[in-house]
C-alpha cells in the first residue's frame, strides 16, 4: 500500500488520536505508579512508627529502670553543681579554701571564655551541651603530693567537673638548708566542664 | 462504526443491500446505463460505509495449475506472472492455493480465477473510487459457495453446489472446502419442472466435465450435490433430482436456510442471492478479486482503525496496570489505617505506662544523653596521680636516679624519635576511632647521680634498668626514650677519660610513659 500526501493528511487525525490515547495510557500508568510508590513509602513509615512504639512499649520496664538509674546519677551531678550555669566565683572560693587548708605557696590562675567541649565523641548542637572553660594554673609546691592533693580536692569540691589536661612539674633549683621554700613548680591546664540543657522537660 | 453495504452485481444491474434488524433490505437498484451509474454515484456520495461487491456474471474463468514449491517473494512473482500470461486484463484476478502435491517435489496446486470481461465492472468500480468508498473486496458467488455448503451443515469432501439464482443456475464445485470450478447456465425461472430437470441433468453433465478436466480422478468418483433453491421449486426438485451411484442429491430450501442463518427478512424472489450476500457479510473470505488500487480507501480506513486500536490498547493496558496498582494502593491504605490505629492504641498504652515513671528534671532523651555523654567524658579524663604513682613505684629501687621534670598530659602519643641508646618498646598504634579516649602521657626527665663521668657502662645500665622497671608494669607503655649517651654505632660517642670532672653532671635521660585511658 502506497500512501500519498493526501492520505497522510487523512491519517493526521487518527495519528493524533493514537498518540493522545498512548499518552493518556502512559499518564494513567505513571500517575498510578507514583501514587503507589508514595503509598508504599507512607506504609513503610507508618509500619516503622508502629514497630518503634511497639518496641518501646515492650521495653518500658527496662526503660523505667534505666530512667531511674540515669536520674539518680543526674541528680548527683546536679547536686555537685555540674548541671547548669558555671559558678566561677564559687570555684575561685574553693581554690582559695584549698590553698589555705593545704598551706600551699602561690597559686596563679586564669580562666578562659567558656566554649563547647570538643573532646572526641562530643559535637556541638543538640539539646544537651557540654561546656568547658579552660583554666591555666601555676603552683609552687613543696612536694609533688601537694599537687595531687590539690587536684583531688578541686575535683571533689569544685562546682564543675574537673578535667586535668596537662601538668608540667619542674624541680626548682636546689635550695639548701632547712628554709621552707617551694621545691617544685607546676604549670597545669584544667577544663571546668558544666552541662546545659536546651529546654526543660 | 461504519455499516456494511452489500452490492450484488449482475450483468444488467447492481442492487445495494444492507443488513437491518436481522433482515437483508434492498437499499436501491441501479440499471447498467448512464443514469443508473450516476444514481449509484449519488447513492455513494459522502458515504462512510464498508462496501462488499458480490458479482454474479457468466463471464468468469477458473483454471487449476501447479507451481514449484517456492519462497514467499518468488511465489508472489511467479503467480503474478502466471496470471499475466493467462489473462489479458489482470485487474480482477486472484490465485488461490489448493494445497501441495504429495510428490517428492511438493508442487503447489493453485487455482487461478478471473472475470473474462472486466470492462462491465469499470463504471461501478470508478463510481466507488470517485466517491472514495471503502471497498472491502470483490467476490464472485462461486467464492462464497464453500461458506453456503458449510452453513447448510453439510460436511462433504466433494460437493457440487447448484444454486437457483436470478441470473440462472450456478454450479460451483467445491473440494476440501475450496472452490475448484464454477459456471452459470440460463434458466427459465418460471418453469419449476424445467428448473428441476436442469438441476438434475446439468449436475450429471458437470460431473462428466470434471472427470474430463481431471478435477475428479475417475468417472465413477461419487460427488454430493447440494441443490439450493427457493421453496416453491422443491416439489419439482424432489421429483427430478434422484440420487445415482455418482450423484448424491441434497435438497436445501433457500427460504428456510435464510431464516436459519438469522435473516428475518430478505428479498422473496431471491433467497439464494440473499444467502450469498449474508455469507459475505458474516465472514468475507480472504480470497477476493479486487486489487490494491480498488481497496485503497478501505486500507486507509484499516490503518486509521489500527492507529485508534493501538492507542486504545495502550490506554487499556495503562488503565489495567493503573487499576492493578490502585488495587495495591487500596490494600496498602488498609494496612496503613490498621498500622495507624494500632500506633494510636500502642501510643496511648505507652503514655499510660510512662505516666507512672518518676518525674525527671529534663526530657527522658536529654537525661539519657547527659548520662551517656558524662560516661564518655569520665573515660577521657584522669588524674596525674596514677601515672605519678607508677613512676614513684619504679623509682623506689633506684636511689641514684633523680627526677628533674615530669611533663604530664592527656592526649595521643607522638611517633617515637630515633632512639638514642637502647631501643624502646614499640609505640602503640595511633588510635583510629574518633572516640578513642587516648592516653595519659608523662615525659619523665631524669639524671643518674653519683656515678663517675667516665663510667659510661654504669650510667647506661642504671638508666636502662630504671626504664626496664617501668616497662615491666603492664599498665604502662614506653613510647620514647633518650639515653644519657649515644652508644649505638649510628651516633657519635665522645668521652673524657681521666678528667677532673669525675662526677657525671650530664648523665641525663628521658622517657615517655603512657597509660591508656579507660582501662
Amino acid at each position: 500500500m502506497k500512501l500519498g500526501r493526501k492520505d497522510l493528511k487523512r491519517l493526521r487525525l487518527p495519528s493524533a488520536g493514537c498518540l493522545a490515547l498512548i499518552l493518556a495510557g502512559a499518564a494513567c500508568y505513571f500517575a498510578a505508579d507514583g501514587y503507589l510508590q508514595e503509598t508504599k513509602k507512607l506504609a513503610a513509615a507508618t509500619s516503622a512508627q508502629r514497630a518503634e512504639v511497639q518496641a518501646r512499649l515492650a521495653s518500658a520496664n527496662e526503660e523505667e529502670r534505666e530512667i531511674k538509674a540515669s536520674l539518680q546519677q543526674y541528680q548527683a551531678l546536679a547536686a555537685r553543681g555540674i548541671v547548669g550555669e558555671e559558678k566561677r566565683l564559687d570555684w575561685v572560693d574553693t581554690v582559695t579554701a584549698i590553698k589555705n587548708e593545704r598551706r600551699l605557696f602561690n597559686v596563679n590562675y586564669s580562666i578562659e571564655a567558656q566554649k563547647d567541649l570538643d573532646y572526641p565523641g562530643f559535637s556541638p548542637g543538640g539539646d544537651v551541651k557540654f561546656m568547658a572553660s579552660r583554666v591555666k594554673m601555676k603552683l609552687q609546691l613543696l612536694h609533688e603530693e601537694d599537687l595531687l592533693n590539690f587536684i583531688d580536692d578541686l575535683a571533689r569540691r569544685g562546682k564543675s567537673y574537673l578535667s586535668v589536661r596537662s601538668c608540667d612539674v619542674l624541680r626548682e633549683s636546689r635550695v639548701g638548708g632547712t628554709t621552707l621554700a617551694p621545691r617544685l613548680q607546676a604549670d597545669c591546664v584544667f577544663d571546668l566542664i558544666t552541662i546545659r540543657h536546651g529546654k526543660p522537660a | 462504526m461504519p455499516t456494511k453495504r452489500l452490492l450484488y452485481l449482475t450483468a444488467n444491474r447492481l442492487t445495494a443491500h444492507r443488513l437491518s434488524r436481522g433482515g437483508l433490505v434492498v437499499d436501491a437498484t441501479f440499471e447498467r446505463n448512464d443514469r443508473g451509474i450516476a444514481a449509484f454515484s449519488a447513492y455513494l456520495a459522502r458515504s462512510r460505509n464498508l462496501y462488499y461487491l458480490v458479482v454474479d456474471v457468466v463471464e468468469e474463468d477458473y483454471h487449476q495449475d501447479t507451481v514449484p514449491y517456492l519462497g514467499r517473494g518468488d511465489r508472489r512473482q511467479v503467480l503474478a506472472r502466471k496470471l499475466a500470461q493467462r489473462y489479458r486484463d489482470t485487474s480482477l484476478t486472484l490465485s488461490m492455493s489448493l494445497g501441495y502435491e504429495k510428490s517428492e517435489r511438493r508442487n503447489e496446486k493453485v487455482l487461478y480465477a478471473s472475470f473474462s470481461n472486466t470492462q462491465q465492472f469499470q463504471p461501478w468500480l470508478s463510481a466507488l473510487e470517485q466517491n472514495e468508498c471503502r471497498l472491502v473486496g470483490v467476490y464472485s458467488t462461486a467464492l462464497l459457495a464453500p461458506a453456503l455448503i458449510k452453513g447448510a451443515g453439510l460436511k462433504l469432501p466433494r460437493c457440487l453446489l447448484v444454486s437457483v439464482q436470478q441470473t440462472g443456475m450456478r454450479q460451483s464445485y467445491v473440494e476440501d472446502g475450496k472452490i475448484r470450478f464454477s459456471r452459470v447456465g440460463r434458466l427459465n425461472l418460471e418453469d419449476a419442472a424445467g428448473v428441476a430437470a436442469a438441476c438434475a441433468s446439468e449436475s450429471a453433465r458437470l460431473q462428466q466435465y470434471l472427470v474430463t478436466m481431471r478435477v475428479l480422478p475417475t468417472a465413477a468418483t461419487p460427488i454430493d450435490v447440494m441443490v439450493l433453491a427457493a421453496g416453491h421449486y422443491h416439489a419439482a426438485l424432489t421429483e427430478a433430482c434422484r440420487s445415482t451411484e455418482v450423484l448424491h442429491f441434497h435438497l436445501v430450501n433457500a427460504d428456510s436456510q435464510c431464516r436459519a442463518a438469522g435473516l428475518k427478512r430478505f428479498p422473496p424472489d431471491a433467497p439464494c442471492d440473499a444467502l450469498f450476500l449474508h455469507a459475505v457479510a458474516a465472514a468475507a473470505p480472504a480470497e477476493q478479486f479486487a486489487q490494491e488500487q480498488h481497496r485503497h480507501h478501505y486500507r486507509l480506513w484499516q490503518v486509521s482503525r489500527g492507529l485508534y486500536a493501538t492507542g486504545m490498547a495502550v490506554l487499556a493496558t495503562g488503565l489495567l496496570f493503573a487499576g492493578a496498582q490502585l488495587f495495591d494502593v487500596y490494600s496498602l491504605r488498609g494496612q496503613i489505617q490498621s498500622d495507624q490505629s494500632r500506633f494510636r492504641a500502642l501510643s496511648a498504652n505507652y503514655a499510660s505506662v510512662t505516666s507512672t515513671f518518676p518525674p525527671t528534671p529534663t526530657s527522658t532523651a536529654n537525661l539519657k544523653t547527659t548520662i551517656k555523654q558524662y560516661h564518655v567524658l569520665q573515660v577521657q579524663t584522669t588524674s596525674p596521680a596514677y601515672l605519678f604513682a607508677d613512676i614513684s613505684k619504679a623509682l623506689t629501687g633506684f636511689p641514684q636516679v633523680e627526677i628533674e621534670r615530669i611533663q604530664w598530659r592527656v592526649g595521643k602519643p607522638q611517633a617515637p624519635t630515633s632512639p638514642k641508646g637502647a631501643a624502646p618498646k614499640a609505640a602503640p598504634a595511633a588510635p583510629a576511632a574518633a572516640a578513642d579516649p587516648g592516653y595519659a602521657l608523662a615525659l619523665v626527665s631524669a639524671r643518674v647521680v653519683g656515678a663517675r663521668r667516665d663510667d659510661l657502662r654504669a650510667i647506661t645500665d642504671t638508666a636502662g634498668q630504671f626504664i626496664a622497671t617501668l616497662k615491666n608494669n603492664p599498665q604502662l607503655e614506653i613510647t620514647d626514650v633518650h639515653m644519657p649517651f649515644a652508644i649505638t654505632s649510628e651516633d657519635t660517642l665522645a668521652g673524657d677519660i681521666g678528667s677532673e670532672r669525675a662526677i657525671a653532671e650530664d648523665a641525663a635521660f628521658s622517657v615517655t610513659v603512657g597509660r591508656k585511658l579507660g582501662r
